[in-house]
């Protein structure tokens, strides 16, 4: 059972890295152009030129496929981190204060996660009018960093009673340096955890809204807004739609196996 | 209980209020003026000015909050930008729509994730098991929307089983009452299997594991000695109190299925509240987003609080 499941993990961990790469080392091959269209080459199959089949402009879904990819990653590692940013400092404020400040932060975090988080993110976008990367990224973040804060408040909480801060707080350590060197460092496990789902969910999220029409804009190739690209050929020319989506899910799933494996790791430590 | 219950009733009203403000500054801060759409200074240069007089936004930002405010008290939503009816009426339209997608879903999806939970729990670490883990897994991997056009491409353009788009067909006048009832069902498949495929895997695997978590109590070893068989253990012992965090799990779990609805009602053309909001969005129809939103938000706090008191009747020691 268990060598069964290590197997699953290792190619989970292979292929996420192996999408990764390719998306990294896109740009090195010049064949491998997103937005050059050749009207001669509209809606081909798949073939050994263009594995992916090209997209009524005659542009190469492979390298759409890629290209988008990059933005996927770039979006979801970027607001993820500043979802951490935000929430990190939030969470451990709120649980090691305690008291009227914890329950006024809960609160917030209560209030802001009443709201269906993509719907709120949707509105925004669209009301903003802005659909640069750097827009999304903050908009999702924005959005996002509840998780985050809500896992280091409870954490924080029940570690804030243990013995070995009780220690440092009598040793005369301030605050700041207990809850950064202290408390922080026994909250890594779970928040790499979260982070790992953070990333894949965030994927899904920023691929629903370019797919909508509000994430990433054309010319500039996404997975979600390929995807939207193709539906008005679904039936005869199925590849632009199904690749991209194949590339989301492909993705998602190795996260969240890896996310699962270490996971279970860590519960395994205590 | 009762007690209990006021209690959480008291906390989402306060976390309403608190939405309600949330919602109607985070709306008007952002840049954009409604006025300025289809707005052509060479036609009617004042045009925009008196837009903006008539929809208040002339006014100071909280003058417009509190005549928001009392027209909510009143009942009143006020008055869409875009085509000048009530607010209400166009939710009151979309309201029932949106409904008649979620709450399906939400069942089947309650419904199919404890069986296949259970079934797993039966054949614990057998093939069934592990294949229905891969499935959910893969299931959880995939975005409703892509789900959503995979399906239409088999269904209705390929095999031409089920409708790709519309609530009703264009037949819809002639038909008798059961007409009616049947062609909304065979509309409803499509979309209802699109969300709550993709979030199965969610209730299936929590049952899986609180009932695997279920197996290795006290309780159960006794009514293992007792000799009551496997079957009955799991279902007369074991599932009763794995159920309960699945309750608390698909009241976490309601705002992402009101959110995959958005995407579905866009996909299938369907006239819900999701559609109406993003439509809105785009046309800056700021009473209708933030009739939207507040009312989405009134959602999922009414679905917290159930859960919340289902919760605490399934489980006394939550109570205290």
């Amino acid at each position: 059972m268990t060598g069964w499941k290590n197997k699953i993990v290792i190619v989970a961990i292979f292929l996420l890295a192996l999408i990764i790469i390719s998306v990294l080392v896109a740009p090195l091959f010049a064949r491998l152009d997103p937005v050059n269209h050749s009207l001669d080459e509209t809606w081909q199959k798949p073939s050994l030129k263009h594995w992916f089949g090209t997209d009524k402009f005659g542009r190469d879904v492979f390298a759409r496929v890629l290209y988008g990819g990059r933005i996927s990653f770039l979006i979801a590692m970027l607001a993820m981190l500043l979802s951490l940013f935000i929430g990190i400092p939030y969470g451990l404020l709120s649980g090691y204060l305690g008291k009227k400040t914890d329950a006024l932060l809960s609160w917030f975090i209560n209030l802001f996660m009443a709201i269906p988080q993509f719907l709120l993110i949707l509105t925004i976008i669209a009301i903003l009018d802005k659909n640069s990367v750097t827009w999304v990224i903050i908009v999702i973040a924005l959005f996002s960093w509840m998780d985050v804060a809500r896992l280091v408040r409870n954490q924080t909480l029940t570690l804030k009673e243990r013995d070995f801060i009780l220690a440092a707080q009598v040793t005369g350590l301030s605050s700041l340096r207990i809850l950064v060197r202290h408390i922080l460092p026994n909250l890594v496990g779970s928040l790499v955890v979260l982070a790992t789902l953070m990333l894949a969910n965030i994927i899904l999220i920023e691929s629903a809204l370019s797919f909508i029409g509000l994430g990433i804009q054309p010319p500039t190739p996404s997975w979600g807004n390929i995807i939207n690209d193709g539906r008005q050929a679904l039936v005869g020319c199925w590849w632009i739609s199904i690749f991209p989506g194949l590339a989301i899910i492909f993705t998602v799933l190795c996260i969240h196996i890896i996310g699962e494996h270490i996971q279970e790791k860590n519960v395994s430590r205590y | 209980m009762l007690n209990y219950i006021i209690k959480k009733f008291f906390s989402g009203l306060l976390l309403l209020a608190g939405l309600l403000a949330l919602t109607f500054f985070m709306v008007r801060l952002s840049p954009g003026n409604p006025a300025a759409i289809g707005y052509d200074p060479m036609k009617s240069p004042d045009s925009m000015t008196r837009l903006e007089k008539a929809w208040g936004l002339d006014q100071p930002l909280h003058v417009q909050f509190s005549a928001w405010m009392s027209g909510l008290l009143q009942g009143d939503l006020g008055r869409s930008y875009a085509n000048n009816l009530p607010v209400a009426d166009i939710m009151k339209q979309a309201i029932p729509n949106t409904l008649l997608l979620t709450i399906p879903a939400l069942l089947l999806q309650i419904i199919a994730g404890t069986l296949l939970g259970l079934v797993q729990i039966v054949y614990h670490h057998r093939f069934a098991d592990r294949f229905i883990s891969a499935v959910t897994l893969v299931l959880y991997a995939i975005p409703a929307f892509w789900l959503a056009l995979a399906l239409v491409m088999l269904f209705s353009q390929t095999w031409h089983i089920f409708p790709s788009s519309q609530m009703q067909s264009f037949a819809w006048q002639e038909m008798s009452f059961w007409q009616k009832v049947g062609d909304r069902l065979w509309r409803l498949v499509l979309p209802v299997l699109s969300m709550s495929l993709a979030s199965l895997g969610v209730t299936s695997r929590y049952i899986r594991n609180g009932l695997a978590d279920m197996m290795k109590k006290t309780f159960i070893t006794a009514a293992r000695a007792r000799g009551l068989s496997e079957k009955r253990i799991i279902y007369n012992h074991a599932l009763r109190n794995a159920l309960i965090p699945v309750i608390t799990v698909t009241g976490q779990h309601f705002p992402a299925l009101i959110s995959s609805s958005v995407v579905i009602e866009l996909i299938f053309s369907w006239p819900g509240m999701g559609r109406l909001m993003v439509l809105s969005s785009f046309a800056r129809d700021y009473p209708v987003i933030i009739a939207c939103t507040f009312l989405m938000a009134v959602f999922v706090i009414i679905g917290t609080l159930l859960a919340d008191i289902l919760t605490a009747l399934a489980d006394p020691r939550i109570r205290l």
